[in-house]
């Protein structure tokens, strides 16, 4: 029945999963059930009889898919992220498509649920027409996707900050990682702060490595950790954290803290005062548009470190920025994930381009030849070893507008190949039929 | 010693958050009996028109904190007319349904309408030092407001003609019924002040959380398991579930960690239902 359905899909409409509707809901599906169920029916029987759909689907569009949350909790994240990928793909269709043929984004909303993520990339695994998916927001996610996706020979590009780790010859991920962003952080406050550090950290596997990250740099930097804490991802009450952080001394914060509830950390901080003379750092403040909801006195001098920002001077950035805003005007302003989700799209045409077809092996040697691509954030370029972008880093400051100021600007940082306390991944190499991810030991 | 004062004082705001983000709910479940899943964005709602009150209606913080009330009562009145009304007397099952759907549906509404992400409003400002410790002014206002909050609670249900004919209403609608108290336009009321005080108590804390349309989800586990615990005395029996799950949540946390501190929570209430299966207050003579 799973066949029969997505071969239906194919050839009845292109545009959803009728049964999955509310799954698409930004689409507009022209298909009755009743419209579907005829056309299943009478494709269940000769579609086996052999390669209809790809024969039609050779002579049609590319089919690619998007998986994000944009409903749920995660929707902070996952929708401006589906809307850059809409964006990306009209954009691309605009300037010819991909290899003159125009691209069609099935768009898969995940709700914010893991099951979905595992049932979706079922769905895209046994549809022979989509050969890549930009998506994923969290690491589980991901780790529920990746596996089905790529025993499928289906592409993943996960646009999203990362811990690291991952290791698997058909995933490209094109967000910076922990070793990318920590470490102009780290130097940062080391020079200007003080070198006594407390780290708190969301209490899953992002929060713990990054904070075996963050142990690693600090002591190269020579600087010390006065304490740790790691805070369960549904906690907003911090009053034992910040008593905790006031017997400590620190004088910086290196806040790993992640999601909607953990905002109320830097809120309750600065009610107690402390952001007279404690400073913060962060890998991953205001990728949900922290700097917007918390109060300008909460979070001015807050440091970050991201590829993107909206403010980057570059003009591919400035076209970008305002077609996002002539599309999405009520949409609030653009972080790293969804210009990563822009940047992944266009890294896949020009690799397609260069294979000249959409078969995966060939499309992951040409993006593991590493093709540079002047996009929003810069230049970027794909490291074939770790499937990871060597891209620019910048480090910015918030200030008492809500607006980051650029502090300083890092060329062509390289990514990491290693885990902590774990092995590195060499794609090229040992690696190159791997499809797994390296587990961190801490 | 200044350390012992802070845990306290922390310990105490951890108390106040607990039951202001309970009381709604003790009301409506733990004396109407109704499961209203729905709990979550009450608070949101009430945490919503703060924030809008003091941004938009450029209202002070205080003013602004008593708007959330008053917009919860109308959502309120609307949902108990149009929802709950025909449940009442049905199984505790029919509530849960309604009053999850009504919350998917308030969730989707507070996105469509705020966004993911809409600018807060700062805590009030001002810290006390204790020592070399600095508390929040505002942390210390919370467990003044309920403690205030729940003697007026008391007082109201206790020595008002409206609290009695409400327990009534409760206990037993058929003979209330019977008595010529009118039990559907005292329901109404119940219900309107339940949602009133979730709107409060989501108010309350909005200066302390970032808002958004997924605040509430966070408090409503806890509440429920808070008025559970606290057993058939409404009132006071979820206050001193608050205290003794929100103290000791607080206190595991300053000793260990955060973690520790919501698991201890958890085990607490775990083992208190099963030594004291009709709750903290299952054997007190008083019935608020």
């Amino acid at each position: 029945m799973t066949t029969n359905r997505n071969e239906g899909d194919t050839i009845a409409s292109n545009e959803a999963t009728p049964d999955e509707s509310s799954a698409l809901a930004t689409q507009a599906t022209g298909t009755t059930r009743r419209k579907f169920l005829q056309a299943s029916t009478a494709i269940a029987g000769t579609a086996m009889l052999g390669g209809i759909s790809r024969s039609y689907a050779a002579k049609g569009p590319i089919h690619v898919a998007s998986m994000f949350d944009v409903t749920g909790g995660l929707s902070i994240y996952g929708l401006p992220e589906m809307n850059v990928s809409r964006m990306a793909i009209q954009h691309i269709n605009k300037n010819g498509g991909v290899l003159g043929r125009q691209v069609k984004l099935h768009e898969y909303d995940t709700q914010s649920k893991i099951e979905l993520y595992s049932r979706y990339a079922q769905e895209i695994g046994v549809n022979d027409d989509i050969s890549i998916v930009v998506g994923c927001i969290t690491g589980a996610s991901r780790e529920a996707a990746r596996p089905i996706l790529s025993k499928n020979n289906k592409l993943l590009f996960f646009p999203s900050v990362d811990e690291g780790g991952e290791c698997d010859k058909f995933t490209f991920m094109q967000g910076s990682d922990i070793l990318q962003m920590e470490t102009p952080l780290i130097d940062w406050a080391v020079k200007n702060a003080g070198n006594k550090f407390y780290v708190v950290a969301a209490d899953y596997i992002y929060g713990h490595v990054a904070t075996a990250w963050t142990k690693t740099l600090v002591a190269q930097a020579g600087g010390t950790i006065e304490g740790v804490e790691f805070i369960p991802l549904d906690v907003s009450d911090f009053g034992s954290t910040i008593r905790k952080i006031q017997s400590a001394k620190p004088t910086v914060i290196m806040s790993n803290l992640v999601g909607g509830n953990h905002m109320a950390f830097y809120r309750q901080f600065a009610a107690a005062g402390l952001n007279r003379n404690i400073a913060i750092v962060s890998p991953s403040f205001g990728l949900a548009n922290e700097q917007l909801v918390l109060a300008p006195e909460e979070t001015d001098g807050i440091v970050v470190a991201y590829s993107y920002f909206e403010t980057l001077p570059y003009p591919e950035n400035k076209a970008f920025v305002s077609a996002y805003r002539r599309a999405y005007p009520d949409a609030g302003p653009l972080m790293d994930l969804p210009a990563q989700v822009w940047n992944g799209w266009h890294q896949w045409k020009m690799a397609v381009e260069a294979a000249g077809t959409t078969e995966i092996h060939q499309v992951v040697a040409a993006m593991e030849s590493g093709i540079p691509f002047n996009g929003p954030s810069g230049r970027i370029l794909m490291d074939g070893t770790s499937h990871r972008n060597i891209q620019d880093i910048n480090l910015a400051q918030v200030n008492d507008k809500r607006e980051y100021q650029i502090l300083d600007i890092q060329r062509q940082v390289q990514p990491a190949t290693t885990v902590p306390g774990s092995e590195s991944c060499d794609l090229l190499g040992k690696d190159k039929n791997s499809h797994r991810m390296i587990m961190p030991n801490i | 010693m200044d350390e012992i004062i802070v845990i306290a004082l922390s310990a105490l705001t951890s108390i106040a958050i607990l039951m202001l983000t309970s009381l709604g709910l003790a009301v409506i479940f733990g004396l109407m009996r109704i499961v209203n899943m729905a709990h979550g964005e009450f608070l949101m709602i009430g945490a919503f028109t703060t924030t809008v009150a003091v941004r938009i209606g450029e209202l002070s913080i205080w003013l602004a904190i008593l708007c959330a009330p008053v917009v919860c009562a109308l959502v309120g009145a609307f949902v108990e007319l149009a929802f709950i009304r025909p449940l009442y007397g049905r199984r505790l099952i029919d509530t849960l349904l309604v009053t999850s759907g009504l919350s998917l549906i308030l969730y989707q509404i507070a996105i469509n309408v705020f966004g993911t992400a809409s600018p807060g409003i700062g805590t009030p400002p001002g810290f006390a030092e204790i020592g070399s410790y600095t508390v929040s002014y505002y942390s210390l206002f919370l467990p003044v407001v309920t403690v205030l909050l729940t003697a007026l609670l008391y007082a109201l249900f206790k020595w008002t003609r409206y609290g009695l004919l409400a327990r009534a209403a409760s206990d037993n609608p058929d003979m209330a019924s019977v008595l010529g108290v009118e039990v559907r336009r005292v329901n109404l009321s119940t219900f309107v002040l339940g949602c009133a005080l979730a709107g409060l108590g989501g108010g309350l804390i909005s200066p302390m959380v970032a808002v958004s349309p997924g605040v509430g989800q966070s408090y409503v586990g806890q509440a429920f398991m808070t008025v559970v615990t606290g057993g058939p005395a409404f009132l006071l029996g979820t206050l001193s579930a608050s205290a003794l799950l929100g103290g000791i949540a607080n206190i595991v946390s300053q000793m260990f960690t955060t973690l520790w501190g919501l698991t201890a929570l958890l085990v607490t209430a775990i083992i208190l239902v099963r030594l004291l299966p009709r709750g903290l207050s299952g054997n007190w003579s008083r019935q608020l």
